[in-house]
């Protein structure tokens, strides 16, 4: 565990935790941090009654944002797992000059502002931009269209995926896919039928990460695609639009973007646990 | 006979106070003590506006509210004058009643008028730092206001919490802390009035005015010469979102350009059609367009003033389509500082202070 900074991405070792005690020091002294991460999230629940969740849930707002939300997080991560994987396999793998320096510019979009990617995706991609203003003589205009909400949650989101795929990769024992060299598997074999499978966990969450980011995405989505209803207002764009019109449709989204995040993330973390656990035996 | 001139003369008055009663502005309100001689009847003309009115035939500003006052009073005999029923919104060719001064000063004294209050020389203030809630488009304004007056009140500092009014409004309603609230229209105020009950009604006044204006790329790239031409399909327009003032006004423009016969009817829908994004406020919409995201905008004139004016080609909306926006501004009730935040209030509404909102391209009202 120790020298991973991605936990997920680690193979964790078979539960031998022991079942603690309600009265353990530990359970009281961690009561208040969960219990400030719980309230807000039940607050909104409560002010929600179903029956208003799903009187809203028929509003075109709504179903235009949460269509919108699906289409183009599953476009972003169809994308990162094109393009990440083998930036992925690169760093997890190899040793190059600059691999520091790339390293460190995956780590940038996590830990900037997202209106900072806002911003600086404008200048490479708007119609004044960088790339963009070339795009624009051969006719394709990104700003404001869904292209714009996929660029910037892929900007924003990608390098969770990679991050946690490259300690996947530099996880595989390089022997195991020796050995199947030595066995007569071309590159492409041995990284499909060995490498992929012991990395596959670490691929998965790290994938699922890149999701739940992109799904969340805010900043860089109204500054580079703007906010248009069903073109380019995504769940948390309509969330906060809807907070200054219309309360409840902020609160039904809030809602939905909670419950989906909860499940999605409990779901994989159980395929986790079962994957993992024949491994450990 | 005097009796009976006596008693139709206190049914008049008891009607007019009931009629007043029930205009919506509370500064209207208040009673009036004596019939009006008009002295001048004045017909709206294209540009116009009540403090502009006022200024001009009373030589006062702070007058228009007695204009009102006697022209709604003749409104009840006479029906060609107009009724007043909101002091922002008049229309051209009204005819209006001009008191004479005597009038005049009689009515103003009936209506409370606190805005001269900025007049009088007060006790220096305790140290305080205010936090003053203000609409996006007073950003440029605002800043330079500020620092000028913590020099006239050492020791009161001003902070200041730009964002859409109608956002602004929504944190006072969920309890932010505050000591003034400068909106850019009055449904925002009245959402921190009624809403929010964070502001006591009647305690807002108007501060400055503003007005719309069409924004395009300098070099112009859809090559808007005419507001006809923002119906032009392929037009990347950008808008406001419509809980932003600004976006409220932009959609009441093309409300009244599909009255107007120079517009097509199909106008509006066109125009709407080319929106390519409504922005949270007025300054997400300048910078966008500044920057060639979009071919044409729609913001205040005074968000087209200093840098980045040059980047910018403006074209106007007439008077009859335009809307001319007023803004409140008032004193947090439940304010910590509120003789330092009424003094900051005062000091907007100071000749001073006007001048720096007249320099950003606001209308102001006390010049």
């Amino acid at each position: 565990m120790a020298q991973s900074t991605l936990p997920w991405a680690r193979r964790p070792q078979r539960s031998t935790r022991p079942a603690v005690r309600l009265r353990d020091p530990w359970w009281l002294l961690s009561l208040p941090l969960l219990f400030f991460l719980a309230l807000p999230i039940a607050a909104m629940f409560i002010r929600t009654p179903p029956s208003q969740l799903l009187a809203n849930l028929a509003e075109v707002q709504v179903i235009q944002a949460i269509s919108l939300s699906l289409l183009t997080t599953s476009i972003t991560l169809v994308v990162t797992i094109i393009f990440g994987t083998p930036v992925a396999y690169l760093l997890g793998r190899y040793d190059f000059p600059f691999r520091r320096a790339i390293d460190t510019l995956l780590d940038l979009p996590t830990v900037l502002p997202p209106s900072v990617a806002g911003v600086a995706l404008l200048m490479a991609f708007g119609r004044r931009g960088l790339v963009g203003e070339w795009l624009e003589v051969g006719g394709l205009h990104i700003a404001f269209t869904q292209v714009a909400v996929i660029l910037a949650q892929t900007f924003i989101a990608a390098p969770f995926y990679v991050k946690a795929a490259m300690l996947g990769f530099a996880g595989v024992d390089r022997d195991l896919e020796q050995a199947a060299a030595l066995d007569g598997a071309g590159g492409w074999q041995a990284f499909r039928f060995v490498t992929l499978p012991l990395a596959w966990t670490a691929l998965l969450s790290g994938a699922v990460m890149t999701w739940a980011r992109a799904l969340g995405e805010f900043g860089a989505t109204i500054i580079f695609a703007g906010n248009y209803p069903g073109r380019t207002q995504t769940m948390p764009l309509a969330i906060y639009i809807g907070f200054e019109l219309d309360l409840d449709i902020a609160l039904t989204l809030s809602v939905i973007l909670v419950g989906c995040s909860f499940v999605v993330l409990l779901v994989v973390k159980g395929l986790l646990q079962r994957e993992l656990e024949p491994n450990t035996n | 006979m005097r009796r009976t001139v006596q008693f139709i003369f206190n049914y008049l008055l008891i009607a007019t106070i009931l009629f007043l009663a029930l205009l919506p502005i509370p500064v209207l309100a208040s009673p009036a003590r004596q019939t009006v001689n008009c002295v001048e009847e004045y017909t709206v003309q294209a540009d116009d506006w009540l403090s502009k009115i006022a200024d001009k035939l009373l030589g006062d500003v702070f007058a228009f509210p007695a204009i009102v006052l006697a022209t709604n009073q003749k409104h009840i005999t006479d029906s060609t004058f107009a009724k007043v029923a909101d002091s922002d919104l008049i229309e051209i060719g009204w005819k209006l009643c001009i008191p004479g001064p005597d009038d005049a000063q009689a009515l103003l004294t009936a209506t409370s008028t606190t805005v001269r209050a900025s007049e009088t020389t007060v006790a220096p203030l305790e140290p305080a730092d205010l936090t003053v809630f203000a609409a996006a488009s007073l950003t440029d304004a605002f800043s330079q206001i500020g620092p000028a007056f913590s020099a006239e009140h050492p020791g009161v500092t001003v902070s200041f919490n730009f964002a859409g009014s109608q956002q602004l409004a929504q944190q006072l309603g969920q309890g932010a802390p505050s000591d003034v609230f400068a909106s850019a229209n009055n449904r925002q105020m009245d959402v921190a009035v009624l809403d929010a009950h964070r502001v006591i009604s009647g305690t807002q006044q108007t501060f400055v005015r503003n007005r719309l204006v069409v924004i395009y790329p300098a070099d112009n790239p859809a090559g808007i010469t005419q507001l006809q031409n923002l119906a032009k399909p392929g037009v990347k327009l950008i808008l406001a979102a419509q809980a932003v003032p600004v976006g409220q006004y932009s959609f009441d423009f093309l409300n009244k350009a599909i009255t107007d016969s120079a517009f097509s009817p199909t106008y509006m829908d066109d125009v709407l059609k080319n929106v390519v994004s409504y922005e949270e406020n007025v300054r997400a919409v300048l910078t966008k367009v500044a920057l060639g995201e979009g071919d044409a905008g729609i913001v205040y004139t005074s968000d087209v003033t200093g840098e980045g004016a040059d980047q910018l080609g403006r074209l106007e909306i007439p008077d009859h389509l335009n809307t001319i926006a007023s803004y409140p501004i008032a004193v947090i009730s439940d304010s910590s500082h509120s003789t330092q935040a009424q003094a900051f209030v005062d000091y907007i509404l100071s000749p001073a202070a006007q001048a720096v909102l007249a320099d950003y391209g606001f209308i102001p009202v006390n010049y």
